[in-house]
């Protein structure tokens, strides 16, 4: 109901109540909803710090692997330029817990020569008409991948070339 | 009479100062009112503003942490890998046994010095012959990978401008990648210094390598 104010027509007292009332429990919601809108953003936030965190922990272990054998005179003929023929030794005298004395477990490489069609694992019989070389085993079952690929060189000792290669380290829990 | 008469104008008079009394209240009374809803209503809108303001700086704030968590991890993988490529084409063996095209910065060095040498009877030139190996090396290594976008360039360690003032150089690969500012993920190796003698002189190249997502 309106009323007249010296022949001038204003809202009711009751109205003007109702609206202040209207206006502070808008107020209300709209502050309890930007509180809750904070507490969810901000513990998607955390969570995704948590993830990316783990997720970097994973990437810096891939290349200290990744590292570690393409500097390892084991394994290499100097700079990432892998020796085709120690390779093929490693794989055939050294055991998968051997090299996890030192990198830890839950890891698996492969060193791949480019001069090659396809892929022929290494083994004694094989050798040098092959071009892959797994150091452990892969495990299908492995939760939490996460692979990279790094650009190498692998000298071919029978023939004395260097080939383009790829080495593919992979961490897993 | 004239008592009366004059008696009576003094009632009116009165009576016109009562009503403009009235008037001069009422107006301002209207006055006040109106200036309270006036001010209701802007104390209104400066909320509105606020929540607006406080609205902006929430999304604001979501996109700065966003673009602040895209942007980090990855650097140290990415500066190896683009490295390690660049090392890995240039020390591979192109498959030839002249000196000057052995390894592929063998036959770099060739194309940049004497690009019109062959390495062998009906072989391509230098230059062509560097053009076709990388382009080759880098399809293999990108079928064994993931393809992407490349550019090899080439220049000495002493400048040789040519005549607009530009350093010579010789690029191998996606030429736009040079001056592209599109390219959102672009790598750029360490400039890879390699020095060759010939007869008695010495010669010095830098080659840097640009890669970016296809």
């Amino acid at each position: 109901m309106d009323c007249k104010i010296l022949g001038a027509r204003f809202p009711s007292v009751q109205r003007k109540g109702q609206s202040e009332i209207m206006e502070y429990i808008l107020m209300v919601v709209f502050i309890v909803a930007a509180i809750i809108a904070i507490i969810i953003f901000l513990t998607w936030w955390n969570l995704q710090q948590f993830q990316m965190d783990a997720f970097k922990n994973r990437q810096d272990r891939v290349v200290g692997i990744g590292q570690y054998i393409m500097g390892d005179y084991m394994f290499t003929n100097g700079d990432s330029v892998f020796d085709d023929a120690k390779l093929t030794a490693i794989n055939a005298s050294m055991s998968c817990d051997d090299l996890q004395k030192i990198l830890g477990t839950n890891w698996y490489v492969k060193i791949k020569a480019l001069d090659m069609a396809g892929e022929k694992p290494c083994k004694w019989n094989d050798y040098p008409d092959c071009n892959v070389w797994s150091i452990c085993t892969y495990k299908e079952n492995a939760k939490d991948r996460l692979g990279q690929n790094f650009p190498v060189n692998v000298y071919r000792k029978v023939s004395d070339k260097t080939a383009l290669g790829v080495l593919y380290v992979e961490v897993y829990s | 009479m004239s008592g009366e008469i004059n008696s009576r104008n003094e009632e009116g008079d009165k009576k016109r100062e009562g009503e403009q009394k009235t008037e001069v209240v009422k107006r301002r009374l209207l006055a006040r009112i109106q200036a309270s809803c006036h001010l209701r209503s802007k104390s209104a809108q400066s909320s509105m503003l606020l929540i607006v303001i406080v609205i902006m700086i929430f999304v604001g704030l979501a996109v700065f942490l966003l673009g602040l968590a895209s942007t980090v991890g990855g650097n140290e993988f990415t500066a190896l890998y683009v490295n390690n490529l660049l090392l890995s084409v240039m020390r591979t063996d192109t498959g030839y046994t002249d000196s000057k095209c052995k390894l592929v910065s063998d036959l770099v060095f060739c194309a940049y010095f004497t690009p019109e040498w062959q390495c062998g009877p009906g072989v391509p030139n230098c230059l062509e012959l560097a053009n076709n190996t990388i382009t080759n090396y880098m399809a293999i290594f990108g079928n064994a990978t993931k393809s992407m976008k490349y550019l090899f360039t080439v220049t000495p360690a002493f400048v040789v401008r040519d005549p607009s003032g530009e350093p010579i150089s010789l690029d191998i690969g996606d030429n736009t990648l040079k001056k592209s500012k599109t390219d959102t993920l672009k790598l750029y190796s360490h400039p890879l210094v390699i020095s060759k003698s010939v007869g008695s002189n010495q010669y010095t190249l830098k080659i840097q390598l640009i890669i970016s997502k296809k």
